[in-house]
């Protein structure tokens, strides 16, 4: 069985736990047998836009934490998935900056070499879909609204993607579920979560227009791969007017998903929190 | 298509990075969604987050996150709240254990200033 330590993300292990209760699940039912972090510590991706100096220090313990344990790095946030590999890409590039980060980690015993890989968990879902699809029991018989992890996707210089304006990893997933994938005008758009701390009220109307824009289309859910869209698309979601009637436009996980086509129980699924 | 017009941001009407590379100074250097599709569009390959990074420093720091880098800088943790492992408990996870302040300063002391 593979081993990967799990880093949820101080947003997701703090708010969004049916997010990381059917993420291991799932992982588990993979092959992947997943460890914990020991002594968590933020990712740094508040201080990487020119915050704070000394960013990279965040993310560089917690890589040399999985280094020594020999074990790569499974993400479920799209900030903490970018700022890792912006680290690790600086870490390869500049040994001077490597090794002034060392000088730090040295202090609490530890040391980086650049061999940690950190993926999100959709490239890794995404990696499985056969074995996904081979177990799915109950094919998703509703229309699904996708609304993907920008950061996992973009900058392409930092997480070395294909396709970084239209990266399908999302819906290869769900139609194997046997879902209908709705398009909807705003499915490319970020859900603009990450704009809640400077200006609230333009954070709820991008959340606003992408969800409305879903409803239009005919979705019934919309299926979320991060924490942040977490947060704006369901969290604040009652903060928003939307063109549903007067009800909650459903937001479920895609580990959450695969759980419910693949039999496990709803309230395992934390389907029944929500 | 250019970043002014492929940003969720100026699409609102708002004023962001993208409106600030098209030489409207203001006070958009925070108003970016960090979904970097004017990076990947940019025909001119123009360094925005250098760019950012330069406005950010300008403009100084909103005050909510200023709080959340204040809390990483004292508990490496975003969040004010860190009772969390009650709830975690009832979902069936596990404990969380933070790297607490003594390690955290080992990381960050000294980095306190700008970027």
């Amino acid at each position: 069985m593979e081993r990967m330590i799990l880093y949820p993300g101080c947003l997701v292990l703090s708010r969004f736990h049916e997010y990381e209760v059917a993420s291991r699940r799932i992982l588990k039912k993979l092959g992947i047998e997943v460890l914990d972090m020991e002594d968590f510590c933020c990712c740094g991706s508040s201080l990487v836009p020119g915050v704070r100096k000394g960013w990279i220090n965040l993310p560089a313990y917690s890589l040399a934490r999985a280094e020594r344990v020999g074990m790569d790095i499974i993400t479920l946030c799209g900030s903490c998935t970018n700022t890792f590999l912006r680290a690790n890409l600086l870490l390869g590039r500049e040994p001077d900056l490597l090794k002034r980060v060392n000088t730090r980690l040295e202090k609490m015993g530890l040391r980086y070499t650049g061999n940690t890989t950190v993926r999100h968990i959709l490239e890794i879902l995404v990696d499985a879909v056969d074995q996904i699809r081979e177990s799915v029991v109950n094919p998703l018989s509703f229309a699904v609204a996708l609304s993907h992890p920008c950061q996992i996707m973009r900058p392409s210089e930092i997480v070395g993607k294909r396709n970084p304006l239209n990266f399908q990893a999302m819906r290869e997933i769900v139609t194997a579920l046997g879902a209908e994938v709705v398009d909807y005008l705003a499915e490319q758009d970020c859900c603009g979560s990450t704009i809640l701390l400077s200006d609230k009220a333009m954070a709820l109307e991008v959340g606003r227009r992408k969800l409305n824009s879903a409803i239009e289309a005919g979705a019934a859910v919309v299926c979320v791969c991060c924490g942040n869209c977490l947060l704006l698309l369901d969290r604040y979601q009652g903060q928003m007017v939307l063109k549903n009637g007067g009800k909650r436009m459903p937001l479920i996980s895609l580990p959450q998903l695969i759980g419910l086509a693949c039999g496990f129980p709803q309230d395992e699924m934390g389907v029944f929190h929500q | 298509m250019k970043c002014v017009e492929c940003c969720v941001v100026t699409e609102m009407g708002g004023h962001s990075i993208a409106s600030e590379l098209n030489e409207i100074i203001g006070d958009g250097a925070w108003n970016c969604a960090n979904c970097w599709r004017c990076i990947e569009i940019c025909p001119r390959e123009v360094d925005i987050f250098g760019f950012m990074m330069k406005r950010r420093k300008e403009e100084g720091i909103p005050e909510l996150i200023r709080k959340g880098i204040d809390g990483i800088f004292r508990k490496g943790f975003w969040f004010g709240d860190i009772q969390f492992n009650e709830v975690r408990e009832s979902f069936g996870l596990p404990a969380v254990r933070l790297l607490g302040r003594k390690k955290v300063a080992l990381l960050m002391a000294g980095e306190e200033g700008g970027s």
